[in-house]
């Protein structure tokens, strides 16, 4: 960001929580924090929305926040976001609408994947090592009192993300009637179920090595132990575990001089580090000091930013591609074919790198669909990758893979004219000029055994000749052309012939 | 490519009118198909006009075949089992082209007998159909022969080749374009004088078709369904049997061509293939029949996977077909058996207890069972919405032994074992019958009940007894364990009987 001040604020389901911070020629510096307790998420986890009670108390506190805003003089350098504490409450647009009204203040409401992945980015620059952690297999889980929000990574790939309702607050008040000697092992079973659902989601025989935590159930333990390294010890935590689970919540706030508050997450939090730790078989787990807000600061004004992106996306593609059994030699082709296509081709589509990328993972995908049902493989396809979760790859880009690998056969038009006019023009535009090079990349590999070995691509006027090297007769390959091409001639209006030469005659 | 613990297998049937190629994935005990391959080859066209394959056509399977085996390389198959039928049968160069298609193609034919090709397609069909306890004819109408197979009571009472293929059919009688009624009425009676012969009588209860000509008259008759089209089971009643020969056997080829769903190579031979399923249905007594996809070559296919010492849980007969399919989708998408026994169990014990308060048939459980095996196989795709995931794959999984109805039930019931209870905002839901809605409600909290009886995962709780009286519903747990955490998901999850019943539901 350019030199200035900028605000960051998190609406959170147990505290309220604002960082400010100066930048100047890039570096950081901390202004401010502030933190209020406040317990937004009491409400929506057991009514299933904020009383009207605690949205005024909220605008209070948010009013507060604005006035210290305006002390430093920032006006529309802020971001405030809301995490579960808003998002699944019911009445969220009234909360939202009563703070712009009451305070000016504009809130934005993350999705759970969202919250992980600007924890990951910041974390992936704050831990020195995490480079290594991420190729030998690293749980990163944003532990707060709604939900916990997990990324796994292992060998640069995203095996897993996604967001459980376990939170420290929400167990809390789901066990809140049972008597609290007994409550840690209601704790104990629950989290258990989650380790379970985690592991049920994992690919077989997935072995990780590092715990990494952020969220606000850091805060409390950072209070009690005081650590000078970024690691906490499974020792300490069992230890701590055994003196306060089963007893009251006064009693832990008076032994361990810790706020009410607290007190009253601080089993359920331990209960989560442990069962984790377990989960991954380590004796450590390690964090960012970052503080959320801080962390958003960060990501919102780039001043971190996610090395690696597109190569881990990249693996993760391929990793779900071979958790669907997919061809990996056709798909190995098809891509590199693709590819090559999509840079000859390029003075007629005038797309660039991020395109490229689309292309390239629906040619990775385009098959999965088979482990399904091989009627109607596309359509099977599209689902799978429509429920692809990748932090940081924006909603609208696995959509439009999505569309690829539907339309990679069968007829084009037909999707356009039944299901997809009401897409805007330009966007009906990239996706058939995409989908018309995936096509004719797919068709010289329709026998899947790689007899178009390589080929030239002659732009000539009025026509585009596809000149391809074969070690035989490629019979289905030119089938499967005449078949699939017919798209590239309407989408570019310009035909599309392909010439075949057997290698070596 | 084939993962470590899976094989591939390819089979190709070759018939008097299609070369069908099928390549299948066998992992522990079930198999998935992975590619299904057609080719009208109309081998029939040459044989019951010449009575031997002319050069041309031996070219034309030469290359077919080539085309097939590179498919089959490529998607990981070392070999192909290749057989072929009828028109191989009566080729007076047979021994040739064997020979050349041995040498050309390195693939070597098995020429099958008609009573192999019964027991092929009696295989198929065992795997589909529950026939333990049936009295049941299956019928496949190839181009040059059509197999008739009975089967009482789970194996086979007698098995037929009749030279009533539908290529040859309309070869022998039906020169006209359209046909004449002389004509009909002559192959009428060829018919006749074969089904006499294997005096079917009306004790049966059932007709499977499995050839490719009566496929497509499922495929025609449920055209406008989607859906039901592409399903491998289809019911066709009679009365529509009926109005389709009387609207085809006055239309030339040309004019059947343009009926929706009509295979073009098929428009000639088709008429004579439904004239001749009317005639077996009107000899039982029966109202309609059902077809199925894929007959031979699936029979073909499940023969070689026990050829390599397997067994597959249908033909395990203690738990019949439609059972053994639930569990082959399950162990297809990794899921938790040990899991889905322990709720199939308690969610069994719910059903028998309250399905007299709650109105349910005996019907309902083998939906509420199917739900309850295959809730979570949503998970192989994502934990994240792995209902909504569960729903869409048992609705494309094939299973057995339910209607298309009951499948989306099914599908429905494991759809909501979480998260939101059924909405008439919901797409899957809305599209059910009012009647249906009820049911899956109904189910549904019943698996809810279950799967919090077993939040743990541990399997705590061994029984349960049901206690129905005007004034509450008493469920009381057995176990000799901490059920702290089941005890709690229930009375989270209760809700939806209560509302459903209108009476307290209660943990004793």
């Amino acid at each position: 960001m350019k030199n200035g001040i900028f605000a960051a604020i998190n609406i959170g389901a147990s505290a309220f929580r604002m960082h400010i911070s100066e930048y100047l020629n890039g570096e950081e510096r901390t202004l401010e924090y502030l933190i209020k307790p406040f317990r937004l998420g009491r409400d929506t986890f057991t009514k299933g929305y904020i009383s009207l009670e605690s949205v005024y108390a909220a605008t209070d506190i948010l009013k507060k926040f604005k006035t210290k805003m305006d002390e430093y003089g920032v006006k529309k350098n802020y971001v405030a976001v809301c995490t579960s504490g808003v998002r699944e409450a019911g009445n969220q647009a009234f909360f939202i609408n009563h703070i712009r009204q009451e305070t000016g203040l504009e809130l934005e409401v993350i999705q759970p994947s969202d919250e992980i992945y600007i924890k990951f980015v910041s974390v992936k620059n704050d831990i020195e090592d995490f480079d290594d952690y991420e190729k030998a297999g690293v749980l990163l889980a944003n532990i707060s009192s709604g939900n916990i929000a997990m990324a796994i990574l292992k060998d640069e790939q995203n095996v897993y993300s996604g967001a459980l309702p376990y939170g420290s607050l929400r167990l809390r008040r789901i066990f809140g009637d049972i008597p609290a000697r007994i409550r840690y092992k209601a704790y104990e079973q629950y989290v258990e179920k989650m380790c379970y659902s985690m592991k049920s989601a994992l690919p077989a025989g997935c072995k990780l090595k590092y715990f990494v935590s952020a969220g606000s159930s850091l805060n409390v333990l950072l209070n009690i132990f005081h650590p000078k390294r970024n690691m906490l010890s499974r020792k300490q935590l069992e230890e701590l575990y055994d003196r306060v689970k089963q007893l009251p919540r006064d009693n832990i706030q008076s032994v361990m001089n810790i706020r009410k508050d607290e007190a009253s997450v601080l089993v359920p939090t331990l209960v989560t580090y442990l069962k984790l730790m377990d989960f991954i078989g380590t004796d450590h787990v390690r964090f960012s000091r970052l503080s959320f807000p801080h962390m958003l600061s960060l990501f919102y004004t780039k001043t971190v930013r996610d090395r690696g992106f597109f190569n881990r996306v990249r693996n993760t593609v391929y990793a779900l591609g071979e958790r669907f059994n997919m061809d990996r030699d056709h798909a190995d082709t098809t891509v590199r074919f693709s590819m090559k296509l999509f840079d000859a081709l390029k003075p007629l589509h005038s797309l660039g790198r991020t395109e490229k990328f689309i292309l390239e993972a629906a040619a990775v995908l385009s098959d999965v669909g088979y482990y399904i049902d091989s009627v109607k493989h596309n359509q099977h396809s599209y689902y799978l990758v429509q429920s692809l979760q990748i932090p940081g790859l924006p909603r609208d880009r696995v959509k439009l893979v999505s569309y690829l690998v539907l339309m990679h056969n069968g007829d084009v038009d037909k999707w356009f004219e039944q299901k997809y006019h009401y897409f805007p023009i330009e966007k009906q535009l990239l996706i058939k000029k995409l989908v018309s090079i995936l096509r004719i990349a797919d068709s010289m590999d329709a026998s899947h055994m790689n007899i178009v070995q390589d080929f030239d691509v002659d732009i000539q006027t009025g026509k585009v000749v596809i000149k391809a090297k074969c070690r035989s007769m490629a019979f289905l390959e030119k089938h499967a052309f005449s078949e699939k091409s017919k798209i590239f001639t309407d989408t570019f209006g310009i035909p599309i012939e392909l010439e075949t030469r057997i290698l070596y005659e | 490519m084939a993962s470590n613990d899976s094989v591939r297998v390819a089979v190709a049937d070759i018939g008097s009118n299609s070369l069908r190629l099928q390549i299948s994935e066998v992992k522990d005990k079930s198999y998935r198909v992975l590619e299904d391959y057609k080719e009208m080859i109309r081998l029939g066209d040459a044989i019951y006009t010449l009575g031997y394959f002319p050069k041309e056509t031996i070219e034309t399977l030469v290359d077919t075949l080539n085309n097939v085996r590179r498919l089959a390389e490529s998607k990981g198959c070392r070999t192909i089992r290749a057989i072929a039928t009828a028109a191989f049968r009566e080729a007076d160069n047979l021994g040739e082209t064997l020979n050349i298609i041995e040498q050309e193609c390195g693939i070597k034919i098995e020429v099958i007998s008609g009573q192999e090709e019964a027991r092929l397609t009696y295989l198929a069909a065992s795997a589909n159909f529950e026939l333990k306890d049936r009295h049941a004819l299956i019928t496949d109408i190839g181009g040059g022969s059509a197999e008739y197979t009975v089967v009482k009571n789970g194996s086979v009472e007698k098995a037929k080749s009749l030279p009533l293929g539908c290529n040859r059919l309309t070869r022998e009688f039906l020169e006209g374009d359209p046909p004449t009624s002389a004509q009909i009425l002559a192959m009428k009676a060829h018919i006749a004088d074969y089904i006499d012969k294997m005096k079917l009588g009306k004790g049966l209860e059932m007709v499977i078709c499995t050839g490719g000509s009566m496929n497509n008259v499922g495929y025609i008759c449920h055209y406008k369904d989607k859906t039901l089209r592409d399903s491998f089971v289809k019911y066709v009643e009679r009365k529509y049997l009926k109005k389709f020969i009387s609207d085809i056997r006055v239309k030339t080829t040309e004019e059947r061509i343009k009926i929706e769903g009509m295979e073009e190579k098929r428009a000639d031979i088709i008429l004579a293939a439904a004239v001749q399923t009317d005639m077996i249905l009107e000899e039982t007594g029966i109202d309609g029949f059902y077809t199925l996809t894929g007959g031979l070559r699936a029979g073909l296919t499940i023969d070689t996977i026990n050829k390599m010492g397997i067994e597959l849980p249908f033909q395990n007969s203690m738990d019949g077909v439609r059972y053994s399919r639930l569990i082959e989708i399950g162990n297809k998408f990794d899921f938790d058996e040990a899991g889905a026994f322990q709720v199939e169990k308690l969610a069994k014990m719910l059903f028998e207890g309250l399905k007299d308060r709650m109105g349910l048939a005996e019907r309902d459980w083998a939906l509420l069972e199917a739900a309850a095996l295959l809730r979570d196989i949503g998970k192989h795709i994502a934990y994240s919405k792995h209902h909504k995931h569960s729903y869409y794959m048992i609705k494309h999984s094939e299973l057995v032994g339910y209607t298309h109805d009951e499948i989306e039930a099914i599908a429905s019931i494991a759809r909501y074992h979480r998260k939101s209870m059924p909405k008439t905002a919901h797409d899957e839901f809305i599209f059910l019958s009012p009647e249906m809605q009820l049911r899956v409600e109904k189910l549904a909290a019943l698996l809810r009940l279950a799967i919090a009886l077993d939040r743990t995962h541990k399997g705590l709780i061994d029984r349960i007894e049901v206690t129905v009286t005007a004034a509450s519903i008493d469920i009381k747990p057995i176990s000799d364990k901490d059920i702290t955490l089941e005890i709690k998901d229930f009375e989270r999850n209760r809700d939806m009987l209560v509302k459903l019943l209108k009476l307290p539901v209660r943990l004793v």
